[in-house]
Parts: C-alpha cells; sequence; structure tokens
C-alpha cells in the first residue's frame, strides 16, 4: 500500500509538467476563448457582454458557411491522403528499386515549412509559370489555367498543395507501422497468391487499422485547425470566398477585423465540430473492432 | 518656486529667513530641492524611444534612409534620448502591433497608415491635442485621415507625414507604338478603351494588374468614384444611409467589370500581387498603363527611372462621367507617426514626432526620398520631375479628396475587395456584388442586443448536461473488455 501510494505519487510528479503545460496553454486559452466569445472584444479594450449574439451572427453568416464547406471539402479527401502515403509506404517496404532515396525524398516536404511550400506551388503555378510551360510544351496548352487565381480550379489546387507538403509524414508513419508487422503475415499473403490490391485491402489496411485510425484523426483535426499557413500565402481566402477556410476566417476577424469576440465565437464552434467529428470517427473505429 | 516666495517674503538676511522658517516648512523646502534636483538629474538621464515602423528594414536608401538620417539628427539635438527603430514586416504589421496594445509593451511611437488604420487602434494611441501646438497642426495636412470621425476638427491621433494616393502613369513608348498620340493622356473612357485595344493588338496588356489581394479593385473605385459620388454620399454609403445598389455605385463597378470583360489586363492577373509583382509588369514595358501611388514606391520616381521622365506620363482617372469633380485624386493611407497609450515617455515621444514632420526633414523627404510631405512649409518648386510636379500642381489646387475605402470598416472593405475579385473572374455580376457588399454593411451597422445572462447560464448548463449524459452513454456503450484493456485492468 505504501509502495503503491509512493508510485501514484511519482506519477503525479511526472504527469505534473506536461499537465502544467497543458493547462496554461491549452484549457486557459480554451476556456478564455469560450468565454470572450460571449463579448463584443477588440482584444485591447475591456470586453462587453453580449450573450449569445455572437453565435446568432455565426448561423447567418454566409462567409462561415462557405468556409465550413470547404473544410469538409477537404476532410472529404483525407481517404486520398491516407492511400497515397500508405501505398508509397508500402512501396519503400517492399524494398522497390530505389526505395532508399524515395524514403528520404518523400519525406523531404515535410521538413519544410508550410510558407516555404506555398511561396514555391505559387511560383509554379501562376499563369506563365513552369507547369503552365510544360503543359505546352507537351501539347496541353488547353489545359493551362491560373491555377490559383482561377475560382474553379483554386481549392483543388491548395488540396494539392497540401497533401504535397503532408503525405512524407504519413509516409514515415505508415513505414513505423508496417515495421511493427511481422514479416510472416505479408509472407504468407504472397505464398497464397495475394497481390495488388487484394494485398492492400485484405492484409496490408487490416494490419494496419490503429496506425490508419490515428493517422486519420491526426489529419481530421489538422485539416480544420492548421491550414492557415498555406492559405495565407497561397490565396488569402481568394479568389473571392473559393480558399477560405474557417481558420482563416478565425483570423481575418480576429486580427483584421479586431472582431475578437467574433473570432472567439467562431474558433469555439470549430472545437466543438471537430470534437464531435473526432467522437464519431473514434467509435467508428472502435465498433469496427468490436 | 516655493524657494524663491519663502526668501522674497522676508528681509535677504539668511540666517533671518532660516529662524522664521517652521520645522514643517524647512522640511518642505529641503524635499521640494531634493525632488528638483532628483528631477533634473533624471531629465539628463539617457531615455530610449522605441520607435516601430516597416520603413526602417532597409536603411540604405529610400525612406529607410531618410528615417535613420532623422534619428542621427534627432539624438544629436537630444544628447539624452537615445532613438531605437525597429523594423517590423509590413505584412503583419498590425496583427504585431495589436499583440503589442494587448500587453501594452513595445513602442513608444508608431508608425501606422493613415484612415482606418489609426482610427480602428486608437484605443492605443495617446490623443495628441494637447501635447500640440497650433501652428504645428497648420503647418501640416492630412489630419482629416488621422482625427476622429475622419474630420480635421476631431481629436488626432496620428501626425500625418506623408501624403500618398493613387495616380495612373501610362507608358508613352508602348502607346506611340501602339499608335496612339500621346501628346495628350488618354483621358476620355472611350479613349482609354481604345488604348488598351491598341496595345491589345501588340501583343501586351492594357492595364497592370495585381489582384490577388483584392486591393488594386480598391484602388481603381477609390480613383474613379469621384466622378459620379460626392463626398457625403461617401459618408452615407459608409455609415448605410446610402444603399451600395445605387445606379451611381454600380457605374463604377460596371466599368471595373468591362476592363476584365474586354480583356484589358495582363493573363494571370487574379494571382499577381499587387505588391510588388503588377509594378513589375508595368516596369517590364509589358502593359501601358498602372493605377500607381504618388509617394515612396511605384510612382513617378520609380518609372522614371526605368523609362525616363519624358516617356512616362501621369493622368488622373479615365473619366466615364464627366464632372466638375473627375480629375480628383484620392489621398490617404500614407503613413502617420503615433505615440501609444503605455509610452512613459509622452514629451519626448511626441517632439520626435515633430521632429519628423518639421519642415526641414520634409524638405528631404521631397527631395531625396521623392515622396510627397504632409508638411506644407516646403516648397514644391523643389520637384524637377514633370509628372511629379503635375502632382504637385493637382495636391496645391486642392484637386484630391479622402480614399473612399480607406473610411470603411474593416470588414466591410474585405467585402467589397472580395466582391470585386468575384466580379473579375466572372463568379458573380455587378448586382450580385453590390448586394453582397450592402449586407456586409448593415451588418456591420446593426445594433446587437445582449442575450439574457440567465438564458446564457441555463444554456451552459443544459450543454454541461448533455456532455454528462453523452459520454456516460459512450462508456456504458463500450464493451467491458476494451475499457478493461484501456485501463490496464485486464
Amino acid at each position: 500500500m505504501v509502495v503503491g501510494r509512493s508510485a501514484a505519487r511519482a506519477g503525479y510528479l511526472f504527469v505534473a509538467p506536461a499537465l502544467l503545460l497543458v493547462i496554461t496553454f491549452r484549457a486557459v486559452p480554451a476556456i478564455s476563448a469560450l468565454l470572450h466569445s460571449l463579448t463584443r472584444w477588440n482584444g485591447v479594450t475591456p470586453p462587453t457582454y453580449v450573450g449569445f449574439a455572437n453565435f446568432a451572427r455565426l448561423l447567418g453568416d454566409g462567409e462561415f458557411w462557405t468556409a465550413l464547406s470547404h473544410n469538409l471539402a477537404i476532410v472529404c479527401t483525407i481517404p486520398l491522403w491516407i492511400l497515397v502515403s500508405l501505398v508509397l509506404a508500402l512501396l519503400i517496404h517492399q524494398e522497390t528499386p530505389g526505395w532508399r532515396f524515395f524514403r528520404a525524398a518523400y519525406f523531404l516536404p515535410s521538413v519544410l515549412s508550410p510558407v516555404v511550400i506555398g511561396l514555391l506551388f505559387s511560383a509554379l503555378l501562376r499563369q506563365n509559370g513552369p507547369v503552365n510551360s510544360v503543359l505546352s510544351a507537351i501539347g496541353l496548352g488547353g489545359l493551362a489555367t491560373d491555377w490559383l487565381g482561377n475560382a474553379n480550379t483554386a481549392l483543388p489546387t491548395l488540396i494539392v498543395i497540401i497533401l504535397w507538403g503532408i503525405f512524407g509524414h504519413g509516409v514515415i508513419v505508415f513505414l513505423a507501422g508496417l515495421a511493427a508487422v511481422p514479416k510472416e503475415t505479408f509472407e504468407a499473403a504472397r505464398l497464397d497468391g495475394a497481390t495488388g490490391w487484394r494485398f492492400l485491402w485484405h492484409i496490408v489496411i487490416p494490419s494496419l487499422r490503429h496506425v490508419i485510425e490515428f493517422w486519420g484523426v491526426n489529419l481530421v483535426v489538422w485539416s480544420f485547425t492548421s491550414l492557415f499557413a498555406f492559405v495565407y500565402v497561397t490565396t488569402n481566402g481568394g479568389p473571392g470566398y473559393s480558399t477560405m477556410l474557417v481558420s482563416y476566417q478565425v483570423y481575418l476577424q480576429a486580427f483584421e477585423a479586431n472582431r475578437m469576440g467574433y473570432a472567439c465565437a467562431i474558433g469555439t464552434a470549430l472545437f466543438m465540430m471537430v470534437f464531435g467529428v473526432i467522437l464519431i470517427q473514434v467509435r467508428l473505429m472502435a465498433g469496427k473492432e468490436d | 518656486m516655493y524657494v524663491t516666495y519663502t526668501v522674497r517674503s522676508h528681509p535677504p538676511d539668511t540666517e533671518c529667513v532660516m529662524t522664521q522658517l517652521t520645522s514643517h516648512r524647512f522640511a518642505s523646502t529641503v524635499v521640494t530641492i531634493a525632488f528638483a534636483i532628483a528631477a533634473t538629474l533624471a531629465a539628463q538621464e539617457p531615455v530610449t524611444l522605441t520607435v516601430w515602423d516597416w520603413h526602417a528594414a532597409d536603411t540604405t536608401k529610400g525612406p529607410g534612409l531618410w528615417l535613420k538620417n532623422i534619428d542621427r539628427a534627432f539624438e544629436e539635438a537630444h544628447p539624452n534620448i537615445k532613438i531605437k527603430h525597429v523594423a517590423q514586416s509590413h505584412n503583419e504589421y498590425y496583427q504585431i502591433f495589436k499583440a503589442a496594445a494587448a500587453s501594452r509593451s513595445g513602442p513608444d511611437v508608431v508608425m501606422l497608415h493613415q484612415g482606418t488604420r489609426v482610427l480602428g487602434n486608437k484605443h492605443s494611441l495617446l490623443p495628441l491635442s494637447d501635447l500640440m501646438p497650433a501652428e504645428f497642426k497648420a503647418s501640416l495636412v492630412g489630419w482629416d485621415l488621422t482625427s476622429e470621425g475622419f474630420d480635421a476638427n476631431g481629436t488626432p491621433y496620428a501626425v500625418p507625414i506623408a501624403v500618398q494616393g493613387n495616380v495612373w502613369y501610362y507608358n508613352k513608348t508602348l502607346l506611340e507604338e501602339a499608335g496612339i498620340d500621346v501628346s495628350e493622356p488618354p483621358q476620355s473612357w472611350g479613349e482609354f478603351l481604345a488604348a488598351c485595344e491598341a496595345v491589345k493588338k501588340l501583343g501586351k496588356a492594357g492595364v497592370a494588374v495585381g489582384e490577388k489581394e483584392g486591393g488594386w479593385a480598391t484602388w481603381y473605385i477609390n480613383s474613379s468614384c469621384f466622378q459620379v459620388l460626392s463626398d457625403a454620399e461617401m459618408n452615407q454609403l459608409v455609415s448605410g444611409e446610402m444603399a451600395w445598389t445605387d445606379p451611381k455605385v454600380a457605374a463604377v463597378f460596371e466599368r471595373l467589370s468591362e476592363l476584365a470583360t474586354k480583356g484589358h489586363f495582363q493573363e494571370g492577373f487574379m494571382s499577381t500581387a499587387l505588391w510588388p509583382e503588377a509594378r513589375y509588369v508595368f516596369l517590364r514595358g509589358e502593359a501601358a498603363f498602372f493605377l500607381g501611388l504618388i509617394s515612396d514606391v511605384a510612382h513617378w520616381k520609380d518609372f522614371a527611372a526605368q523609362f525616363g521622365a519624358e516617356n512616362v506620363g501621369v493622368m488622373t482617372a479615365p473619366v466615364f462621367q464627366p464632372g466638375p469633380d473627375a480629375d480628383r485624386i484620392p489621398v490617404g493611407g500614407a503613413f502617420a507617426y503615433a505615440v501609444t497609450t503605455w509610452t512613459r515617455l509622452p514629451k519626448e515621444a511626441f517632439d520626435y514626432i515633430a521632429f519628423v514632420a518639421s519642415a526641414e526633414n520634409a524638405k528631404a523627404f521631397l527631395t531625396d526620398v521623392g515622396s510627397f510631405p504632409a508638411n506644407q512649409q516646403v516648397d514644391r518648386a523643389l520637384f524637377t520631375d514633370p509628372n511629379a510636379r503635375q502632382i504637385a500642381d493637382w495636391i496645391g489646387a486642392g484637386r484630391t479628396g479622402t480614399q473612399f475605402t480607406g473610411k470603411l470598416p474593416e470588414t466591410v472593405n474585405d467585402t467589397v475587395m472580395r466582391e470585386c475579385q468575384r466580379l473579375l473572374g466572372g463568379q458573380t455580376d455587378v448586382a450580385g456584388a453590390l448586394a453582397a457588399i450592402q449586407q456586409a454593411v448593415v451588418v456591420e451597422n446593426e445594433i446587437i442586443e445582449p442575450t439574457p445572462p440567465g438564458m446564457v447560464i441555463a444554456v451552459g448548463v443544459g450543454a454541461l448536461l448533455v456532455i454528462a449524459i453523452a459520454v456516460l452513454a459512450m462508456k456504458r456503450l463500450t464493451p467491458t473488455g476494451e475499457r478493461a484493456n484501456r485501463t490496464g485492468e485486464g
């Protein structure tokens, strides 16, 4: 019993620093944002209580719903992000010729800042940029367009840029997952004649279910909360509202329009939605296991 | 003062004075003298004024060099004051300043754009009425852009240093190549369109545009709106008393749309940054017209250096609605200096700003930087460039007006920019764009009715209950084995 108490105390002590950081930098700001979402506040002068007025405004804010629909469109592409990373990780795991080079090459975008990636693609994709020049050179000049300046192509292009920036992380995560799968499992599958799509669908994906779940949850959270830099550098949410995301709208309201209270309301709504989506996602995955 | 009074009240015999002073008075005298000495010493103690701006990053040329020279001269004139100039990124400038304001730390003196950027941050700026002599105020223009209510007689929150605005520049060589007579600027809308059309036949663009941020369209609106809107009507549009769907406003937007529809902008203009890429399009000779600035950069001096002053022309907005105000040029957005509310050195801070705005430094601003100073005591004849002289004539003749979109709240301005992007990109039409802007003005001006606190508490408690029930339900749904595995009890 004494040993148990001492161990518990030691446990608390070990947890304390991390807990303190989480409380200071996560819980306190989240509660503060929730309280400020009930106010009209410019971030400097004392806030004025308005109750749910910010949330009522949010319901009628077309820009918010447009931004949310773009976020959801990005979420819909996440299976593709996972699949790309998974297939590439599998090819490396199976030591396809040149796998050492590709392992390093695929991870390279992940160590680049979103700002660098955004600037790089902005230059590549401009009207008279290299991508359009190549298209013209191979006889596909008709496809050349102002990729980020055209409202029809801006969001898909942005998604491709984000995918390029993130897939390397996924490759590393899945490589780690594949390393933990016993070699015999794959060998047995091969001997049983499982190849290509069947191998991926019936052997690899079930073996990596927990890794895919982990990476999927990460990507969903990330797609709602961490794409700001890409949008800021490449399109500023435009043309018009065609690449507006909720996180970018929070920034605009808070720091451009000085509507910190309203920005907190959007942030709170975003938090609740992401939390809900994650809960559903985890439940669905747990349900499959059951 | 106290010591003087005591001595004068008594015969000039020190011993006699000392004996007549009560011990209390004596103590007070000693304390007063001590404070005076301390104050004198404190005044001589070196103090540091922190100045923030976006020009100080490059002190080798232009406004950065000009400010560096001013700092040196000010420090020589005020040996106890040291200037610490901090360059901040122009793109994130107001976000950084907002963070500083929230923590009430950072600069004593801060550079701001005239207009909404000053008035939108007034809660962090010291009202300057008490610090400012009347003759100083009279020597500068632009107070309407830095004072309460966009009124030159309102409480000033910043001192205007420069005059900034938009004028149209044109490449005479390119237009002549296209067969256009450039002895007079192509001023009417018809002439302007004809010139753009002629240039297009050469494979070049009529106008160099950068619409990535949406800012170019607001420059265009500011430049053209004087033809159809009076100052009072512009204020009514800002306040919501006049509808944006009014045909007068539509006339401006229709011309904007016409230019895009007829293909008079360079390819890829929607993803071209106004700053600096669109300027490069004009500098490379790939477009005939550029809606540029009058001061600092992207202005007559820049273009004269590239093409030669004789090969560049300057004009006001192409006229589609002739009238007495059609040739006015919009001014605003130039830089101003303000004193922060948290500074411990308000007087020194204002002294520095007054020094920057002085006639002597304004003259250097004009001759060395090639910019128009707010100080009107400078002889504008110092301009030798013909285009600069033309602009100076317009300003001198009072042919200026406040930048219209500079008065708009940020949210409305953002809507204007985005709707213009949609308009130029073909996603909406003029009526749709104006209706959306009108809606933004309505939302901006609507009065918010606070929810009764009781209701907020009731909803909060209800939400907590729902969450608690949901968590409990999920726990019940979780299989026992899984729970045991998760808690390590299995």
